[in-house]
């Protein structure tokens, strides 16, 4: 018991920032992103102690296991997944307080994009360009052919380029 | 790719620095997996670590000891004087010796013992010299128990002694006959002298039949002749006979 203790508590320090951000970028709250980020990793870490050899990917399970529970979130609470972005602070490197908040706003801009694409579309993008999987490991972890997740990548930043043009011209206006 | 591409995914990169708090991720850690036995938590897990560690590592320590112990001396039962394991083997007779009855039979047993490995040692043409000094000593540690443990006024006892002490002598004598030089033991004399005499004293003081008044005077004879063990059985005879 305490080696597989031992075991899932690597898992749980390799993957806990990945998972917390898929989460975080999918649901927009610190505290629901918290609540089913605990959740992905109880569920996880029950699978794991009745047999840890069934966890192949303990990665594309966690991912596995996270949306579908971002997914029961927004089922029962019967909320549809655009909700309003919180105001969380998310950067703190070192920067003056004018960088910070030009940061900020920045980085609100492209979450904010990102909340809106559609849910195969926003996960391809935050594990591609944010969790640095690669397309074959994505496409396997999807069932889904390479090429299809390229063009899958293509559509998103083009997605998120007008999306951005267009909040930036409405905060001009 | 083009430029505009490479800027937003530059910007999306940047979402990296969503990270959850140091202290949500600590207690949730510590909530699933139970808190108490993985590394590199805390301070405290870590003092427990090692704690299990070090008390496994004694425990190990403990049991190839005990097993290479036992391994000891259970081949030493089986050395020779003068062997290197010899000495173990003593140790592992002596650590009897509080668990065994009062009076001299435990050392006349280890004496019996010393004179086995006296015979084995002249079979296997080795060095004769330690095993006839550990008998000697043997014998000695005999004479010290008759004397110390004041048998005269046991005839149980006494009867006993006479008998391991003449079986002794037997064995002695066999081995002295394949022309081995084994001095006698002036200790183990000195002691049955005492013990002859104190039995003499004894019988002096009883009633004696015919037959026993001559035999008490044979006794004297042997003692003043030096045949100890035959005064001994002398003895033995009355006593016996008188017990009967």
């Amino acid at each position: 018991m305490m080696n597989l203790r031992k075991e899932y508590a690597k898992i749980y320090d390799k993957y806990i920032d990945k998972i917390y951000r898929f989460v975080f970028l999918k649901v927009n709250s610190q505290e629901i992103a918290e609540d089913l980020c605990s959740e992905t990793f109880l569920r996880c870490w029950e699978k794991f102690k009745e047999n840890p050899k069934s966890i192949d990917n303990p990665q594309a399970f966690l991912y596995q296991i996270a949306r579908n529970i971002v997914i029961d979130h927004y089922r029962q609470k019967g909320r549809t997944q655009t909700v309003p972005i919180d105001c969380v602070p998310i950067a703190d490197s070192g920067l003056s307080l004018e960088e910070r908040a030009q940061n900020n706003s920045d980085l609100f801009q492209v979450r904010q994009a990102i909340a809106k694409l559609d849910e195969p579309h926003q996960e391809v993008v935050i594990w591609h360009y944010l969790d640095d999987l690669s397309i074959p490991e994505i496409a396997k972890m999807t069932n889904k052919t390479e090429g299809n997740i390229r063009v899958m990548l293509c559509r998103a930043l083009k997605s998120l380029k007008s999306e951005i043009f267009r909040e930036g011209e409405r905060g001009e206006a | 790719m083009a430029k505009q591409d490479k800027a937003l995914i530059a910007e999306i990169k940047k979402l990296q620095q969503i990270k959850p708090r140091k202290e949500w991720v600590f207690l949730t850690k510590k909530q699933i997996i139970g808190g108490r036995d993985y590394p590199g938590l805390s301070l405290e897990s870590a003092i427990e670590g090692l704690r299990i560690v070090f008390n496994h590592k004694l425990a190990f320590a403990s049991l190839a000891t005990f097993i290479v112990l036992v391994g000891v001396f259970g081949f030493a039962q089986n050395s020779l004087p003068g062997e290197w394991l010899y000495p173990f083997k003593k140790v592992a007779e002596q650590s009897q010796k509080p668990f065994a009855s009062a009076g001299p039979e435990f050392d006349i047993k280890i004496a019996n013992n010393r004179l086995d490995d006296l015979s084995k040692v002249v079979n296997s043409g080795r060095k004769l010299a330690p095993a006839i000094n550990e008998y000697q000593e043997s014998v000695s540690q005999v004479a010290r128990s008759i004397t110390a443990n004041q048998i005269k006024s046991n005839p149980a006892a006494v009867k006993e002694v006479v008998k391991e002490v003449k079986n002794i002598e037997k064995r002695a004598d066999e081995i002295k006959s394949l022309g081995i030089q084994i001095d006698e033991n002036i200790e183990l004399d000195s002691a049955l002298v005492q013990l002859i005499k104190d039995q003499v004293k004894d019988l002096e003081g009883r009633t004696l039949d015919q037959e026993q008044s001559e035999i008490l005077e044979e006794i004297k004879a042997d003692l003043q002749a030096g045949r100890y063990s035959d005064a001994l059985e002398e003895v033995l005879t009355i006593t016996s006979e008188e017990n009967d």
